[in-house]
Order: C-alpha cells, then sequence, then structure tokens
C-alpha cells in the first residue's frame, strides 16, 4: 500500500491531474451511461470518481 | 433538511477557513458530503446523480478553459520581461498606492470584467499588482472587490441575460433598478478598495477621485443599460472609468514618483498580449456576423428532465453549451499566441522560454483545476437534489415581511455556491420572483438585490478565490483570502439589504 501511496504524496501535481481528469472523463461517461442498461459500469465509474476524492482528502 | 442542505457549503468554508485546507481537498469532501446527503435524505437516484455529473463537467470546462489560459497569457507575457516593466512603468504614472489601486484594482477590473468575464480580472491585475508591490493577499482582494460591480452587466450582460430568461420580464423593468443598485455597489466597492489599501488615510487623501470616477462609472452604466443596451453596460462602465481615472492619476502623482522613464515601443510591446485580447474580445462581441459564425462550433449534451425521489424535478434542457471558437477561453490563448509571436520577433525571450511557460501553467493551476471540479460538481448535485431549492425556501419562509433584506443575501449564497452571478440568477431569480408576488413587494426591486447580491457573492466564490490565488502565487492560502473578503463581502450586502428595504417600502 506505501508503494502505491507514496508516489503520488511525492508528486501531488501529477495526482491532482489524475483526479482531475478522472473526474472529467468520468463525468462524461457517466453521461451515457445514465440511460443505458450498464448499471454495473455506471456505479463502477462513480466508485472510482469517489474513491479519487477520498483519496485527494486523506493523502 | 435545511441543515443537511446546508452541510456542504459549510463543510468547504470551515475546512478552507477554519483548517486552512487547500481548496483541492475541501472541495472533495463538499463533494463526497453532497453526494451522501443528496443520496440518503433528498432521495437522488444514480440517474439524475449521473446526468448532474455531467452538467457540471460543462460548467467546469466553460470555468477552466478561462483559467488556463489567463495564467498562460500572464507567463507569456511575464516570462518576456513584461510585468516587470509595466511594473516600473504604472507608478510614472501615479506612484500613490490609493490610486494606484483604483486605477488597476477598481477600474481596470471593471474595464476588463466588462469584456472578458469570470475570473479574468483578478487572474490578470492580481500579477501586476503583487509587481507593484502590494502584498499577494492584497493583490488578490483589490481586484476580487473592484470589479464586482461590473458582474451583472460585464461579460457582456451574461448574468442580466441569465435574469431575464428566467424571469420572462424584460430589460425595460429589470436594467434600470438593478444599474442603480450595482452603482451604489461601485462606489461602496471603490471605498472597501482604498480601506483595503491603507484604511481611512488613504480613504481621506482619495476620495475625490474615488467620487468623480465612480459617479463617472455608475452613470454610464446606468444610462447604457437604461437605453436598452444592456450588453455593453459594463463595458462602457469600465471605460468611462478609464477616460476619467487615467488623467486624474497623472495629477495625483504622489510625493515620491519611482520616475524611470520607459520607452513607449517598449510598453506597448509588453502590454501587446492584451491589447490584443480587448482588440479580439470587442471584435467578437460587438459585430454580430462574426460573433453568429465563430457560435457555429458548438460542444454540448442535451439533458432528460430528472425527478428525485421526494418529487423534485429539473426539467429538460440543454445544460451549459460550449461555444469553442467565440469562448473567452480561445480569445487568450490566440492573444497568448499573438504575445509569443511578438516577444520572440523581438527577441525578449532567451531559450527554452515555451517549454518553461507550459510547465509552470501546468503546475501551477492544476490544484485549482481539481478544487473547481469537486465544487462545481457539488453545487449541480445539490440543485438536482433540490438541496438548493429546501435552502431558499427555508431561507424566504423564515424572513416573511422582511423578504427585501434576505434578497441579496440569496442572491449572495447562489453566486457563492456556483461561484457565478449568473448561476445565481439562474438558480434563484424564478424564487425571488414568486416570493415577491406572494409578498405583494416590487419584483423588479428584489431581482435587483438578487443579481446585486449575486455580483457580490460572485467574489467570495471559493471556485473564483482559487483563481485570484493561483495567479498571485497564494496557493494553498485561500482560507486567508476568504477571512478577509468575507468581512467586507458581509458589509456591502448588509448595506445592499438596507437600501432593498428602504426602496420597497418607502418608494
Amino acid at each position: 500500500m506505501k508503494k502505491i501511496l507514496s508516489p503520488l504524496r511525492d508528486n501531488p501535481t501529477r495526482f491532482y491531474a489524475l483526479i482531475f481528469v478522472l473526474m472529467i472523463v468520468g463525468g462524461i461517461c457517466l453521461f451515457f451511461l445514465a440511460e443505458g442498461s450498464l448499471v454495473f459500469l455506471l456505479l463502477l465509474v462513480l466508485g472510482l470518481m469517489i474513491l479519487g476524492n477520498l483519496l485527494v482528502i486523506f493523502i | 433538511m435545511f441543515v443537511l442542505a446546508i452541510l456542504p457549503i459549510l463543510i468547504i468554508l470551515i475546512l478552507m477557513m477554519g483548517f486552512r485546507w487547500k481548496a483541492a481537498r475541501a472541495g472533495s469532501a463538499g463533494y463526497l458530503a453532497a453526494m451522501l446527503i443528496a443520496w440518503i435524505w433528498f432521495g437522488i437516484n444514480l440517474e439524475t446523480l449521473a446526468y448532474a455529473h455531467a452538467k457540471a463537467v460543462f460548467l467546469i470546462l466553460d470555468v477552466l478553459l478561462i483559467i488556463w489560459t489567463a495564467f498562460f497569457l500572464f507567463r507569456v507575457v511575464d516570462e518576456a520581461g513584461g510585468i516587470q516593466i509595466l511594473s516600473e512603468t504604472l507608478p510614472f504614472l501615479t506612484a500613490d498606492k490609493g490610486m494606484q489601486a483604483l486605477l488597476i484594482g477598481w477600474i481596470f477590473a471593471s474595464f476588463l470584467q466588462g469584456v472578458g468575464g469570470f475570473g479574468v480580472p483578478t487572474a490578470v491585475i492580481a500579477p501586476i499588482l503583487v509587481g507593484l508591490g502590494f502584498s499577494p493577499l492584497n493583490a488578490v482582494v483589490i481586484p476580487s472587490l473592484g470589479h464586482t460591480w461590473a458582474v451583472t452587466f460585464g461579460s457582456l450582460g451574461a448574468s442580466f441575460n441569465a435574469m431575464m430568461a428566467v424571469t420572462g420580464l424584460g430589460w425595460e423593468m429589470l436594467a434600470s433598478p438593478a444599474a442603480i443598485f450595482l452603482g451604489i455597489t461601485g462606489l461602496l466597492v471603490g471605498v472597501s478598495v482604498l480601506l483595503v489599501v491603507g484604511g481611512l488615510k488613504t480613504l481621506k487623501r482619495t476620495w475625490l477621485p474615488l467620487l468623480l470616477i465612480g459617479i463617472s462609472m455608475s452613470a454610464a452604466q446606468f444610462f447604457t443599460v437604461s437605453q436598452g443596451y444592456w450588453n455593453i453596460g459594463g463595458l462602457i462602465g469600465g471605460t468611462a472609468g478609464l477616460i476619467v481615472g487615467i488623467p486624474l492619476a497623472w495629477l495625483i502623482k504622489g510625493k515620491s514618483p519611482v520616475v524611470q522613464r520607459i520607452p513607449l515601443r517598449k510598453l506597448l510591446v509588453s502590454m501587446s498580449g492584451y491589447g490584443v485580447l480587448i482588440t479580439l474580445t470587442l471584435i467578437i462581441q460587438l459585430i454580430p456576423s462574426i460573433k453568429e459564425f465563430l457560435g457555429q462550433v458548438r460542444f454540448g449534451f442535451y439533458f432528460p428532465a430528472t425527478i428525485t425521489k421526494m418529487g423534485y424535478t429539473v426539467p429538460a434542457g440543454p445544460g451549459r453549451q460550449l461555444y469553442l471558437l467565440r469562448h473567452a477561453g480561445t480569445t487568450l490563448l490566440l492573444s497568448a499566441a499573438a504575445a509569443y509571436l511578438i516577444f520572440k520577433k523581438a527577441g525578449w525571450y532567451q531559450d527554452g522560454a515555451l517549454g518553461r511557460i507550459i510547465k509552470s501553467t501546468g503546475s501551477r493551476v492544476i490544484s485549482s483545476s481539481l478544487g473547481i471540479t469537486s465544487i462545481v460538481m457539488m453545487a449541480v448535485i445539490m440543485q438536482h437534489a433540490g438541496m438548493t431549492d429546501i435552502l431558499a425556501q427555508g431561507f424566504s419562509s423564515a424572513i416573511g415581511w422582511y423578504y427585501p433584506v434576505l434578497a441579496p443575501w440569496l442572491g449572495a449564497l447562489g453566486a457563492v455556491m456556483t461561484g457565478s452571478n449568473a448561476n445565481s440568477n439562474l438558480v434563484f431569480s424564478a424564487l425571488q420572483l414568486r416570493t415577491a408576488e406572494i409578498l405583494g413587494l416590487p419584483a423588479a426591486l428584489i431581482l435587483a438585490a438578487q443579481t446585486t447580491g449575486g455580483a457580490l457573492g460572485s467574489v467570495a466564490a471559493p471556485t473564483k478565490v482559487i483563481v485570484g490565488a493561483s495567479t498571485a502565487g497564494m496557493e494553498g492560502k485561500e482560507g486567508e483570502i476568504l477571512r478577509k473578503l468575507f468581512p467586507i463581502i458581509c458589509i456591502l450586502l448588509l448595506i445592499i439589504s438596507l437600501i432593498t428595504l428602504l426602496g420597497v417600502y418607502l418608494l
């Protein structure tokens, strides 16, 4: 776990850029997933966005 | 429900101001809190949540395109030494700190708001004021306050247009009262700027130019919009300020001017990027055929109606449309490209300049971008869950006949949440109109208070504060800026509240 988190802590700019891209791309994907039947994919994208924000808070 | 609805906003404000968290971190907390509260207590479903996220993406891109390119333009000019030249030239115009603050942080900021829009005045002016020796904190606070009064009729009237669209009322009814309220606000923010610079001493020394410039700008805006030209009200107001302010600045040179003559050509070249920006903006906004042509490239989705389990409905409609070619960000990017070529041809750059410009721009704006992303997503989720509506209704029913006092605060709340006067008008204007009708109050005055409150609140919005902070070297210190801005904005809102109350019951 430390091996995964320490590069993020050491380079916050890249980490923030990664989460930013995740939020924008995720938001667009959610539009296309909203009307479809792929609820699992919708939950997955939303889950990733939540996880990304949790990492921003706790890292 | 009211407490739950306001919780995400409180979380962000407390974390930023109390615990000094960065906007990106506090914004993430607010975003997650809004989603959790909307899901558990407001019955938002997956589909609505998904559409809210997608709608937010377009608002975010709309905002960030300006932030990225404004900072890029600044770095293009700064790398060539342009800011340094400006910093050495402006004290030649006047060495008086009060006049410098009025000329650049009030008048020029208002002009830029007139021709530009969201975040541009603070993003452009804060670095200039830092270069002139103002503290980074004051360098952000001064233009933030200074351009407030020009927000509604600035950006070529976008916020005013939003209010007309939502209420269905025309400029004949709404323009004059709004211009009067904003004109009074203009004078008040001028006073605030001087108090921030040097307290009562500076105000006593500079009150006459303040009064002359303030009256000129407010009167010019009032006469322009009351004749139906509401789309150029902010622009004309700012231009009138420059016409009156520059000669006054020459007259009040200060006791010990740092005089260092700069060749006119050098000064013109150093400011070429901003000159191109103003020229391009005027061409695009004032020539209908060009505006129409550039408006053909559009990017956006049409969103279906959504309904929560509690029955709160958001009607179907297009979300924010991105007009890529006539977007202020595109104009800023073209201005930056033109400035780069001019500086390059003039031999002002050292080797590797472009790489340094791009790298420094990227590293400076990314934290702000993430903060804006989470805060806008939070605001849109709150709107779709009905949390914003609950907040507005709660304020209205609790206040009753004293509603005129509340009207500007509601406008300000909307702007703080959404980061924009236009969004506040979109969210709250219809509610303000309906409440005014129920209570038998003059709608034009209540809506003037709404948009004035929205203009004032927009500068205290975390999203705008992040913009200012990122361009003045205060990233991560957004809380300090908010702590200084908040009391001033609250006092100004209180004055507008009293004027609204007097206007409603005495006129």
